[in-house]
């Protein structure tokens, strides 16, 4: 579970992200949307405990981050836009580092079986710098599981996968859902949060603008039909027209 | 066409320029500048513009000595051939010829012929190369070493750009030997004799021609340069070093006629150069386009704060095996050895061994006489090496935070407190560095001849070793200690990963780190020092010798107090560390 109260981050005089306040059940998918520069990044960033916030608290699953960073942070796991790898370890030892991090159990099972499910086998052996993006982002995604965290965050998933990545990146997630972990995916990809996603949470300049359900979302909004998109759900709320500049 | 690169090349200097300019809005940038510029103008400027440098610009006939410009002559010219060899003993894969991605992108498919473009690369070199003289000629300019500042900014402008095109016509030879095979070898016959000839004689001169050392009573410094002069016109070394000394005539000439006359044969050489890069037949293309997206990526990297790229390197097995449990910071410890291992380490650990093998045959090949002064150059060095390490080496030696405060992002999830992160970032340095000095320290104690009572037995050279051997580790450790704590504190102001910043205002940045971390350091073994100065004299008498390891035991146990403390402090700091803010400005 992840819960998220009042949380604010300051840089400098120009507040990033204003009270923030949601909460991520167990098996539960949230989608985190909103232009750019709204502050979802830095959101996840605060939860992770990457960057301190300014005020606020974050609990992964009853840990608070300030107090009890190193519980909370046993049961997190963070899959950034950009997959960060230390060029000088090869995959195997990106797995065996990890492992001795979190202190895995079963460690060989764990990590077999995630090599196999991702089809890291051949590479196992490879550096980074001889892996393509989609491989790289297969690395991070079994890091980051191989201690099998109860919280999942997602910054942009999808950047510079292939389909065959994307169909297993989206099965990955809802997989892991399905075990029980709560998950944030935070995304420019409307459709992609469409149709993962079991709420919506949209920010605008730091500030939560909506949070819901697709179907709660559209209720609350009176002057939208009943099944409308996210995409027009979206340009709605934040105040943009979604017209095709071409069109014009 | 021509006109079009000349375009390019004036935008780009021009526009770099600028960035540079702007960077100064940063007060750090500012205050890094001033530092660089005061730095210079103390050390290179001052004297050329001082009441007697302006004499001695004048009056350029003030400046020579011409005792020793055959021994300087002698000396550069032996540093020449040393680099001319030196890519056929340790080859590099390497393309010769590098564009960046955007002249690739845009040059490549151009309607353009090679040789335009191969000449194209040649001429943008000449920047660097122009800039390399303009600071070689400040650092070595100085004193009276050359008859006139002019002909040495030719001469070394000269030797800088047969030294640019010879690496670039090395490069794509050897590229085209692994390309082509048998085929490869055919066409490049002449090349691989003369190079083989030039091994060869060296073998022949070592072998047969070195002549004998001057006896160490009775050494004077006029005996010195007699025996290398005799030694560099000895049998074959006369003749391999003749096109190195042509080269660096010019610098030495005495006046306008000789000047003019020496320039002849070391044009000849840069010009011969210039021609074997241009009608070298090699494909550059596919090498150059590898290199430049690699290059590429290091910079995207850089530039959003994430990690540099590097090579990619070759895969040995761990240094040691990580089991899955245990304390986790030395996971840490095992990833930065990793680390150091795949990037540098063991190349520097290949030419240690290369040199002390070298080192070793010498002791036991020269005679007698020859050995001692040996023993006593090698002991010395090694000794001058090892302090040297002491001060410097944690400055150089950065497989810690300052490598990994790049992956801050990552680390920060992990759960691990602040002290373990720290511990295990500093340990990978302070371990090669302690090896490093150890090593040294033991190759001093073992060939140092005796001193009146000192090193006069091998029980005397124990004690003095284990002494060493238990400070060194605590001095290594506070030595990365501090360049960490830097790195925490105040990141704008430390370059972080393993690339270094360039330009004048990144050289005055280093040196105000270096000298704050250099003041701390003092402070930080001063008490250190007192315990073991006070527990040595107290004890010397009774115990002698061995007063020497037991004396060094309370001070390394003060210095691995003050090392604790400092991890534990700095833990809180890395906790702390808001990297949004620290890291944000850092380029």
């Amino acid at each position: 579970m992840i819960e998220v109260n009042g949380l604010t981050k300051i840089y400098g005089t120009y507040p990033a992200v204003t009270d923030l306040s949601f909460r991520v059940e167990p098996g539960e998918v949230m989608g985190l949307v909103g232009p750019n520069g709204a502050g979802k990044t830095t959101t996840l960033r605060c939860i992770t405990g990457i960057i301190p916030s300014t005020r606020g608290e974050v609990r992964i699953c009853e840990f608070a981050l300030r107090n009890n960073p190193l519980a909370a942070k046993r049961r997190l796991s963070f899959m950034p836009d950009e997959p960060r790898l230390f060029d000088y370890l090869t995959v195997m030892e990106h797995l065996q580092f990890i492992t001795r991090i979190y202190g895995v159990e079963n460690w060989e099972e764990k990590v077999h079986s995630l090599v196999d499910e991702l089809d890291l086998g051949e590479k196992k052996d490879s550096l980074p710098a001889e892996l393509s993006r989609g491989m790289k982002q297969k690395l991070v995604i079994a890091c980051g599981l191989l201690h099998s965290p109860k919280a999942l965050l997602f910054d942009e998933p999808l950047t510079g996968l292939d389909p065959i990545g994307i169909r297993h990146m989206k099965s990955t997630i809802l997989k892991r859902a399905a075990e029980g972990a709560a998950i944030i995916v935070s995304s420019h990809l409307l459709h992609l949060v469409e149709e993962l996603c079991d709420r919506i949470l949209i920010l605008k300049e730091g500030k939560k603008i909506i949070h819901g359900s697709l179907e709660e979302i559209s209720r609350s909004l009176p002057e939208l039909r009943g099944d409308a998109s996210l995409e027009e759900i979206f340009f709605r709320v934040t105040g943009h027209s979604g017209n095709d500049p071409s069109a014009r | 066409m021509t006109a079009a690169f000349v375009f390019y090349l004036y935008c780009s200097l021009k526009n770099r320029i600028r960035t540079r300019v702007q960077r100064l809005r940063q007060p750090r940038y500012l205050i890094s500048l001033v530092a660089g510029l005061l730095y210079l103008y103390l050390v290179f400027f001052r004297q050329f513009l001082s009441r007697d440098g302006m004499r001695v610009l004048r009056n350029p006939s003030a400046r020579a000595e011409p005792d020793l410009l055959p021994l300087m002559e002698t000396g550069i010219a032996l540093l020449l051939f040393g680099i001319v060899l030196l890519p056929w003993i340790f080859p590099r894969r390497n393309p010769g010829i590098s564009f960046t991605e955007a002249e690739i992108q845009f040059l490549f498919p151009a309607p353009i012929t090679r040789r335009a473009l191969l000449h194209f690369r040649l001429v943008k070199s000449q920047l660097a190369i122009l800039f390399g003289v303009l600071i070689s000629f400040l650092i070595f300019g100085r004193g009276r070493s050359f008859s006139h500042p002019f002909y040495f900014l030719v001469d070394l402008w000269m030797v800088y750009s047969f030294l640019a095109f010879y690496r670039m016509g090395t490069a794509l030879v050897q590229t085209s030997l692994a390309e082509h095979g048998a085929t490869g070898i055919r066409r490049h016959l002449w090349v691989l004799v003369l190079v083989a000839g030039a091994v060869f004689s060296v073998f022949v001169w070592l072998r047969w021609f070195v002549p004998s050392l001057p006896p160490r009573k009775g050494l004077t410094p006029e005996s010195i340069v007699a025996w290398i002069s005799e030694l560099a016109r000895s049998g074959p070394a006369f003749y391999i070093l003749l096109p190195f000394r042509a080269l660096v005539r010019p610098a030495l000439a005495p006046e306008p006629v000789s000047f003019l006359l020496s320039l002849i044969p070391a044009l000849l050489l840069v010009l011969l150069c210039y021609a074997w890069v241009l009608r070298s037949d090699v494909s550059f293309e596919e090498a150059s386009l590898e290199r430049a997206e690699r290059m590429a990526r290091r910079i995207e990297a850089a530039g959003k704060g994430g990690p540099l790229l590097f090579a990619a390197a070759r895969v040995r097995r761990p240094p040691f095996d990580l089991a899955p449990g245990g304390p986790a910071f030395l996971a840490i410890f095992w990833k930065n050895l990793i680390g150091a291992g795949r990037f540098g380490f063991g190349r520097v650990l290949s030419v240690v061994l290369i040199a002390a093998t070298g080192v070793l045959f010498s002791l036991v090949s020269v005679s007698a006489p020859n050995r001692e002064m040996l023993a006593v150059v090698v002991g010395s060095a090694a000794v001058g090496i090892a302090s040297f390490l002491v001060v410097f080496g944690p400055v150089v030696q950065r497989d810690d935070l300052r490598v990994d405060l790049q992956y801050v992002d990552l680390i920060k999830t992990y759960p691990l407190p602040g002290w373990a992160v720290v511990l295990g970032e500093i340990l990978t340095p302070a371990l090669i560095l302690t090896g490093q000095q150890c090593g040294l320290v033991l190759v001093a104690l073992s060939v140092l001849p005796p001193v009146d009572e000192y090193l006069s037995s091998l029980y005397q050279r124990a004690m003095y070793a284990l002494g060493a051997f238990i400070l060194i580790p605590c001095l290594s450790l506070i030595g990365v200690l501090i360049q960490n704590a830097a790195a925490l504190l105040v990141p704008g102001w430390v370059a972080l990963g393993k690339a270094q910043p360039q330009g004048i205002e990144a050289m005055g940045q280093r040196m105000i780190t270096m000298i704050a971390s250099l003041v701390v350091l003092l402070f930080a073994v001063i008490p250190g020092a007192a315990v073991f100065g006070f527990a040595f004299l107290t004890g010397y008498w009774l115990l002698g010798p061995a007063m020497v390891p037991l004396a060094a035991l309370p001070a390394a146990g003060g210095l691995l107090l003050e090392a604790a403390v400092i991890v534990a402090w700095l833990g809180r700091l890395f906790e702390k560390f808001d990297a949004s803010l620290e890291l944000r400005e850092t380029d």
